[in-house]
């Protein structure tokens, strides 16, 4: 003990960082006691310390119930982070619920109030924009946020579906659930898991999003991050330059520019350049206003899917005069069903999603366009674009794949009753965009892919119907309730700007809806 | 029992630092001083109706807590020795309880002060309290030791000590 009376100011400064910090053995823990049982200003210093380190975990939202950084176990080591210890609030609670026997539940809403208390004693840096499905909670509260509503630090869960946010210097964001993320301020955001796009005005440079395993600083840009449930982090540059730096590894930050991107790996935290992909990240609720769809609505389409973002996540907006819209049947993913499309948002019809109209658009002249953009992820056999059906039988027309072959296949309900059938002799190729349409002009049954036209046959026309069934992205069953059960017709990819007209459109109109690029697009046809 | 009013949850709320930073310069150890915080919580939780609006709610937490730390050392006591004595306990005590209200005026100052740390210094404090990096993994991510994370930790709250002091005396926040 002689030897504590020895040390120096700075001696006395380090066993203080050790007991603060958690890491003292008990021979310094030792040390420190004499020391503050004989020295008032290492004392003070010590208090001071110990003030200090809980204003600092109550700036950071470590108090009330959250994550507190300690020293890992040796069990625990080798983890990236420490786990959040919810149970330091929860063991005395339910000890003193079980042991009274009173109060429980009056005891159990004790934590969640706290954290609502600390969550609204904090200035707003930010506001809530609108939202797509899902829900945006406070974690760990009751507290749910309505679009108009305040954003404070804190952590935050987004069931699924799209927010929109505003941050302050009107940084926008768009995340996508399921997401768990954390403002600290204004200027920064953690993201744990799920996807963001965000847009960086020039006052908002700086701004900056940290990932399980990397530190992305915006210089001013459009950019993208996705952080995946195994905790690997890809970031996507738009448009403009950031700075992605690596929290695993002590290499020089990685600057990225337009059209790049990079991955993290969550094992080892290096990085790994990988092409730019547009078709991962929604940046938008609104669907474009594009000579694209004004050229279809100038033909006063009977119904056109444009696959925008609904409020509640889940209708199927028909953008025509007819607002016949429909429902998105949710399958077997726990993801948006909407996706980066053609133009804007697309249906996601991958793990069974699909689109249903149960009073879909019908021709009742006899003549008929389709029109739409598809994206195949794989050629399922028979896959299904488009179906219609009626509880008497088969609807006015069928979109889809030709068995194994893969070929783009139609089938349309003629004027005699009969079912007029056409194929395309090419497989349809994967990942990456088509302009498909069908036309029935009363002479022809013709069937497009890209502005060309790859078969044609003779066809009197379709049979007018005045009401039909209409499933995108899946095969209706015979009776039109529903999908055909068991069916394994479901069309693996996107499908976008669905439209249905009650006239034939020329070749040359064809051509140029298949012409109509959309804007900024720098890597995919 | 009834429902504690809004009232006294804000004043929970808002001395939850000073009761963390009682209840670890007491214990000197971090889990445990969360633990002993969380009984006291709820502790003042059913002891709502007992307290009295207008009087000395940092007080009446703080004398709370002081027997909860009582009372977790002598359940521990068993299972280790604990280095801080009763004599010592006590003077802690005495000091730490003798701050007066500084959460609010404290944590303004803090926000201020964190802005003005050296670059170094504000991320280590970053990735510490804000993500919950150990020290160990915190020296793996920035390719120094443990130790020299500590020292540097350590001078940033040095530092934001003397800033906070300095705001405050100035009356600046």
């Amino acid at each position: 003990m002689k030897r504590t009376a020895l040390l120096s100011p700075e001696e006395a400064d380090l066993l203080i960082g050790e007991v603060i910090d958690g890491g003292a053995s008990p021979a310094q823990q030792a040390q420190l006691a004499h020391l503050l049982a004989t020295d008032p200003a290492v004392r003070r210093t010590y208090l001071e310390h110990c003030r200090m380190e809980a204003s600092l975990a109550w700036e950071f939202g470590v108090l009330g119930g959250e994550a507190f950084p300690t020293e890992p176990s040796p069990a625990s080591r080798g983890e990236a982070r420490i786990p959040a210890l919810p149970v330091s609030w929860w063991k005395p609670l339910a000890w003193a619920a079980s042991l009274m026997l009173v109060a429980t539940t009056a005891g159990l809403f004790v934590p969640n109030l706290l954290r609502e208390a600390r969550w609204n004693a904090g200035g707003a840096v930010g506001i809530v924009d609108r939202y797509a499905g899902g829900s945006l909670a406070v974690s760990n509260t009751s507290i749910i946020l309505s679009p108009g509503e305040s954003l404070r630090a804190g952590e935050y869960e987004l069931s699924g579906g799209f927010a929109g946010l505003t941050l302050a210097q009107n940084v926008s964001l768009m995340m996508e659930g399921p997401a768990h993320f954390q403002i600290v301020s204004a200027g920064r955001l953690i993201l744990h898991r799920g996807k963001l796009a965000a847009r960086v005005p020039p006052e908002g440079v700086g701004f900056t999003v940290e990932t399980p395993h990397a530190q992305i600083v915006d210089h001013g840009t459009d950019f993208g991050v996705d952080v995946s449930a195994d905790r690997t982090s890809e970031i996507h540059v738009f448009e403009g330059e950031v700075e992605v730096q690596s929290l695993a590894a002590t290499t020089e930050p990685l600057r990225l520019g337009t059209a790049q991107a990079t991955r993290v790996d969550a094992a080892s935290g290096s990085l790994s350049g990988i092409e730019l992909d547009q078709e991962r990240f929604l940046r938008s609720f609104d669907e474009p206003s594009l000579p694209y769809s004004r050229k279809v609505k100038l033909k006063d389409p009977v119904a056109y899917y444009r696959m925008a973002i609904s409020e509640d996540g889940l209708t199927l907006l028909d953008r025509s005069t007819h607002s016949r819209h429909g429902r998105i049947i949710r399958g077997d993913l726990d993801l948006p069903p909407m996706v980066p499309g053609r133009f804007g948002a697309s249906l996601r019809t991958e793990s069974k999603n699909f689109g249903w109209v149960s009073e879909g658009p019908t021709s009742e002249s006899g003549l008929l366009t389709l029109t739409t953009w598809i994206y195949a992820n794989t050629r399922v056999r028979s896959a299904t674009i488009a179906h219609t059906q009626t509880p008497a039988g088969p609807g006015q027309f069928r979109l889809g794949l030709f068995g194994d072959q893969g070929g783009l296949a139609v089938e349309v309900l003629d004027l005699s009753g009969q079912v007029v059938r056409l194929n395309d002799p090419s497989p349809l190729p994967l990942g990456t965009w088509h302009h498909v349409a069908v036309v029935a002009d009363g002479d022809f049954l013709a069937l497009y892919r890209g502005g060309e036209r790859v078969a044609r046959t003779a066809c009197t026309g379709v049979m007018p119907l005045t009401t039909q069934s209409l499933a995108i992205g899946a095969e209706l069953r015979p009776d039109s309730a529903g999908p055909a059960p068991g069916t394994s017709r479901f069309w693996d990819g996107r499908i976008d700007e669905f439209a249905v007209l009650n006239a034939p459109l020329e070749p040359a109109e064809i051509t140029a809806l298949n012409q109509t690029t959309p804007p900024n697009r720098r890597n995919k046809k | 029992m009834p429902a504690p009013s809004a009232e006294f949850i804000q004043l929970i709320t808002s001395h939850q630092s000073r009761l963390y930073a009682y209840t670890l310069s007491l214990l000197g150890d971090r889990q445990q001083a969360q633990d002993v915080m969380q009984e006291t919580n709820l502790i003042l939780w059913e002891k709502s109706d007992q307290f009295r609006p207008g009087s000395n709610f940092a007080a009446w937490m703080l004398k709370i807590a002081y027997f909860q730390v009582m009372t977790h050392r002598r359940r521990r006591r068993k299972l280790e020795q604990f280095v801080f004595d009763d004599n010592l306990l006590e003077n802690l005590a005495a000091e730490s309880s003798a701050a007066t209200d500084w959460q609010e005026r404290q944590q303004a100052a803090l926000q201020a002060c964190l802005e003005k740390l050296p670059e170094r210094q504000r991320e280590i404090v970053h990735r510490r309290y804000s993500e919950g990096y150990s020290i160990r993994k915190l020296a793996g991510q920035l390719g120094a030791a443990a130790p020299a994370i500590k020292q540097t930790l350590f001078r940033a709250r040095s530092n934001l000590i003397k800033c906070v002091q300095f705001r405050l005396q100035e009356g600046i926040s």
